[in-house]
C-alpha cells in the first residue's frame, strides 16, 4: 500500500502530520549479530564521522561583512506589486515566501545546527556523532551567482565567519572552506589564503560556472584548471562537490515538484564535477588529488563507473585523451560519496569494490538527513555488511578522506552524558 | 528581530558604509555622510529567511524615523526583480 492510501492525510493536524510523516525514523530490525554498534553512547560504538552536516549562519553576516560594492546584491525578499513577497537570489528564479510552520521533531530540526560547537557538540552526542564536516547552510547560495567575483567575495566572508567560530574545534568540527572556481586566479588565491588560516578541506561548485551549463563553459575537464588543481595538490587538501552548488535546483514547478527538483536537479547534477575528473586526464596529470560527492547518495556511483567504462571503450574513437587507467579506476583510487540511507548503494558495495569509498552522514540538521535517530538508520540499511565494511562506511573512510587522527577520535569521545 | 541600517549612494540602489546592526530597541542619531542619497533598512523576521528592506531618499526622510513604522510590504524603488514581477 503507498503511503498516499494508508491514512488521510489532510484530516490529520499538523502536529500528527508531523508525527505520521516521522515514524519510519523509529523503525529498526535490530542489530543483532553486530560486534559494534551504532547506539549513542554505548562502549562498543563504531568510530562516526557525519561526512555532511551544516551551520546556520548569522541571519546578517554577509551583510555586515561583505564588501560595500556588493552589498546591494546579497540575497533578500522583495515585494511585488500584488503584495506578494519574494526571495530574490541573483542566480535563482524568484521564489514565493511561504508561511511553512513546522511542528514536532520536524520543528526541533529547524531549530539546531547552530554556531555554537557546544550545542553541536551535545546534538551529535544524541546522535553517537563523533567527528562532523560542515557546510553553509544559507551559504550553500554563495554559488548562486553567474558572477563568480561577487561569489568568491561571498566566500571569504564565510571562510573567515567559519574559521573563527570552528577553528579551535577543527579536531572534531571542520568546515569546509568554500570557493568559487569560475574566476581560477581569485580561486587560488583563496584556497592560499584559508590553507594558511588552517582549513584542511575545500567545497568546491559542482559547475564552476553557475547555470544550466553550456559546452562553452569553463569546467573541470579543462586544462585550465591545471593551476588550481596544482594548487590544491600542492596543499594536500581533500575537496567536496555539495549537492545544488551548480545551476539552480529549483528548475521544475506545478505536480511534483518537489521531488523533480530533488532527484533530477539537485542529486544528479553532482555526477557531473566526477565524470569531469575521471576521464579528463586530469588524475594522471594530478595522482594526488582526492575528492568527494557530497550529499547525493551512493546508489547511482556503481552505474557511473560502468557508463564511464562503457563510453571510454565503446567510442574509443571519440575519447580523449587517451588514459593510463579506466575512468573506474581512478574513481575507486580518488574520489568518495557521502550518503545518508541509500540501500541500493549499500547493496552494491561489495560487488563493484566500493567499500573504501562511501562515506556515512546524518546530514545534520536537515530533514533529508537522519538526525537524531542515525542508528535506527544505519541498522535498517547496513544489517548486509560485514563488521569490517560498516566500520569504513561510517567513520574509518571519512577519517582517511578529510584527515581526522582516527585514534584520537576514539580515545576521546564525546560523553553522552556530559556533553 | 535583526535589523541593519546602511546607506544609499547614487542612484541606483547601491550601497555605502552600514551605521547599524542589532536587535533593535534603540534610538540613536546618526549624522548623514556626504553624497548620501537614502538610506536602507533591513529587518529579518525569521532565522534563516533572507532580509526584507524599506529604502528611505534622503530627500524625502522626516527628521526622525522609526524603523518599526516602515512598510516593508510596498515595492521598494530599487528592485531586482524581474521585469514581470515589477510593479
Amino acid at each position: 500500500m503507498s503511503t498516499a492510501e494508508r491514512t488521510d492525510i489532510n484530516a490529520l493536524s499538523p502536529t500528527e502530520r508531523s508525527e505520521y510523516f516521522n515514524a519510519h525514523r523509529y523503525k529498526t530490525p535490530g542489530h543483532e549479530g553486530w560486534k559494534r554498534l551504532a547506539t549513542p553512547g554505548s562502549a562498543s560504538k563504531y568510530l562516526m564521522v557525519s561526512a555532511d552536516c551544516h551551520v546556520n549562519e548569522p541571519p546578517n553576516l554577509w551583510v555586515e561583512r561583505i564588501e560595500e560594492r556588493y552589498r546591494h546584491r546579497l540575497p533578500r525578499i522583495e515585494v511585488d506589486a500584488d503584495g506578494v513577497k519574494w526571495s530574490i537570489v541573483e542566480g535563482y528564479h524568484p521564489v514565493k515566501i511561504r508561511d511553512l510552520k513546522m511542528e514536532g521533531e520536524d520543528q526541533e530540526r529547524a531549530r539546531v545546527g547552530k554556531s555554537d560547537p557546544a550545542e553541536r557538540l551535545k546534538d551529535h552526542a544524541r546522535d553517537g556523532v563523533d567527528a562532523e564536516i560542515i557546510f553553509p547552510n544559507r551559504g550553500l547560495q554563495m554559488w548562486a551567482t553567474p558572477d563568480p567575483l561577487f561569489s568568491q567575495a561571498m566566500c571569504r566572508v564565510y571562510n573567515d565567519w567559519a574559521w573563527e567560530i570552528f577553528g579551535d574545534h577543527y579536531d572534531r568540527m571542520r568546515p569546509m572552506g568554500c570557493i568559487s572556481t569560475g574566476d581560477i586566479p581569485s580561486a587560488i588565491a583563496e584556497i592560499e589564503r584559508i590553507a594558511k588560516k588552517g582549513f584542511k578541506g575545500l567545497s568546491l561548485p559542482c559547475k564552476p560556472m553557475w547555470g544550466p551549463g553550456s559546452s562553452e563553459d569553463l569546467n573541470y575537464n579543462l586544462p585550465e584548471f591545471d593551476p588550481l588543481w596544482a594548487c590544491i595538490q600542492e596543499h594536500d587538501l581533500p575537496f567536496t562537490f555539495h549537492v545544488s552548488t551548480g545551476k539552480d535546483p529549483r528548475a521544475a514547478r506545478g505536480n511534483g515538484g518537489a521531488i523533480i527538483n530533488y532527484v533530477i536537479h539537485s542529486l544528479a547534477p553532482t555526477a557531473e564535477p566526477i565524470v569531469n575528473l575521471c576521464s579528463s586526464g586530469v588524475l594522471d596529470r594530478f595522482p594526488g588529488l582526492r575528492f568527494a560527492s557530497i550529499e547525493a547518495g551512493i546508489g547511482w556511483v556503481p552505474w557511473m563507473l560502468r557508463a564511464m567504462d562503457e563510453a571510454y571503450e565503446h567510442h574509443h574513437f571519440w575519447a580523449f585523451p587517451k588514459l593510463k587507467q579506466m575512468p573506474s579506476d581512478y574513481y575507486r583510487q580518488h574520489c568518495f560519496a557521502s550518503f545518508q540511507e541509500d540501500p541500493p548503494g549499500i547493496d552494491l558495495l561489495r560487488e563493484y569494490d566500493l567499500g573504501g569509498n562511501f562515506m556515512w552522514a546524518n546530514d545534520y540538521p536537515h530533514h533529508e538527513g537522519s538526525w537524531p535517530h542515525s542508528e535506527q538508520a544505519i541498522e535498517r540499511s547496513m544489517s548486509s555488511l560485514n563488521d569490517a565494511e560498516r566500520a569504513n562506511v561510517l567513520g574509518l573512510n571519512a577519517a582517511r578522506f578529510f584527515g581526522f587522527d582516527a585514534g584520537w577520535l576514539m580515545a576521546n569521545r564525546i560523553d553522552l552524558a556530559t556533553a | 528581530m535583526l535589523w541593519f541600517g546602511s546607506w544609499l549612494t547614487g542612484h541606483q540602489g547601491f550601497e555605502g558604509a552600514w551605521f547599524y546592526s542589532g536587535r533593535g530597541g534603540e534610538r540613536t542619531s546618526y549624522p548623514i555622510p556626504p553624497g548620501a542619497t537614502g538610506l536602507r533598512i533591513r529587518r529579518w523576521p525569521n532565522e534563516g529567511l533572507d532580509a526584507e528592506y524599506a529604502d528611505v531618499l534622503v530627500h524625502e526622510a522626516p527628521e526622525s524615523l522609526a524603523a518599526e513604522a516602515l512598510d516593508f510590504d510596498a515595492p521598494q524603488p530599487f528592485s531586482l526583480l524581474p521585469d514581470h514581477l515589477r510593479p
